[in-house]
């Protein structure tokens, strides 16, 4: 199989996918029902992508408090309402840390 | 720029405040990029098909399984069911954010589309309006950074065989914490964000990110019952009160 080919497959599978939805919803006139649920959308899609890197960061169960993605989450949320960049250096840092002691 | 502050009616209308607000998360995503590069080079890509999906797919996870697939020899069939599940979470994303672009044509928005990744996608979802050029600001950025990333990755990849078998996943959380946090302001939205949370952690096993779709899909609805069940109660307490 060559790589043009794979290449050309994954960018329509890609494309379609991204395109669908905005041309579906763009322009039209949504019920409050809708928007509300449009809305809920970001924190949701977010979260679901947080979750298991936090507290199931090897794909086991395990007790949060003795992950150090757990803290550095922990950390990254305490200073998340003075913006992204405090909040990058602190979640990063603990994570840094966490994982030279370990 | 501080983001957690910016008025979340309205994004700015400028390229630079695009490019502004997504710059905290250029250098997370280099990590992504610097090893993609190396492990495409690894899978048999070559540095031209490596760049080439950088270019054409720009969609980090993808190309990480679709190098994979690739490499393992898998079918077109195969490579192509997979990618598509990967990226169903841009139907999510491209729902929510269509409604809400301003100042962008029907055939604009498709372009737009190409360009929706989690981070632009996590940028913008702080509005409840997208000025087109903001938008472009932010997504144009990160495409280069990932282009350049990717193409050092490409470059050096020999000398980096050890970073492919790092964990780079936690690499993007807090920058995705930092723009949850500030949009739990009510119940509603708490609720949301620690079912999604929650449910993912039940559903994370299951292939191709499906999990996902299934968390954030359920923490919805739970979400809109659990608004509905208090906006239909609200008046009861009200007359009780009378």
């Amino acid at each position: 199989m060559s790589t043009p080919i794979v290449i050309g497959v994954m960018v329509l599978a890609t494309f379609s996918v991204r395109a669908f939805s905005i041309w579906l919803f763009s322009g039209r006139r949504l019920s409050p029902l809708t928007m509300r649920a449009l809305a809920l959308v970001p924190v949701a899609v977010l979260s679901a992508i947080c979750g298991p890197l936090i507290f199931r960061p090897s794909g086991n169960w395990e007790i949060p408090f003795g992950l150090i993605e757990f803290w550095a989450a922990l950390a990254s949320m305490l200073v998340a309402r003075y913006g992204m960049l405090p909040s990058i250096l602190l979640g990063m840092g603990v994570y840094a840390i966490g994982k030279l002691i370990n | 720029m501080d983001i957690s502050k910016q008025s979340i009616e309205t994004s700015p209308d400028s390229v630079s405040a695009g490019i502004r607000a997504i710059s905290p998360m250029l250098l997370g995503t280099a990590p992504f990029g610097i090893v993609f590069g190396a492990f495409a080079l690894d899978m048999g890509l070559g540095i031209e098909g490596g760049q080439a999906m950088s270019l054409l797919v720009f969609a980090g996870s993808s190309q990480f399984v679709g190098a994979n697939l690739f490499g393992q020899g898998a079918s077109i069939v195969v490579i192509a069911v997979t990618t598509l599940f990967i990226n169903l979470r841009h139907t999510l994303y491209g729902a929510s954010l269509g409604p809400r672009l301003l100042n962008a044509k029907p055939s604009e928005r498709i372009l737009m589309s190409f360009f929706l990744t989690d981070e632009s996608f996590a940028i913008v979802s702080q509005f409840k309006e997208v000025r087109a050029r903001y938008y472009w600001g932010a997504a144009l950025a990160m495409y280069f950074n990932w282009q350049v990333w990717t193409f050092v990755g490409l470059v050096s990849g020999s000398y980096l065989k050890g970073l492919v078998s790092l964990s780079l996943g936690f690499v993007m959380v807090p920058a995705f914490i930092a723009i949850i946090v500030p949009q739990l302001k009510n119940a509603g939205s708490f609720i949301c964000g620690i079912s999604a949370a929650g449910i993912s952690l039940i559903f994370s096993d299951l292939p191709n990110q499906i999990g996902l779709i299934i968390a954030a899909t359920v923490a919805i609805i739970v979400t809109l019952m659990f608004e509905y069940f208090m906006s239909s109660n609200r008046p009861d307490l009200d007359r009780g009160q009378e």
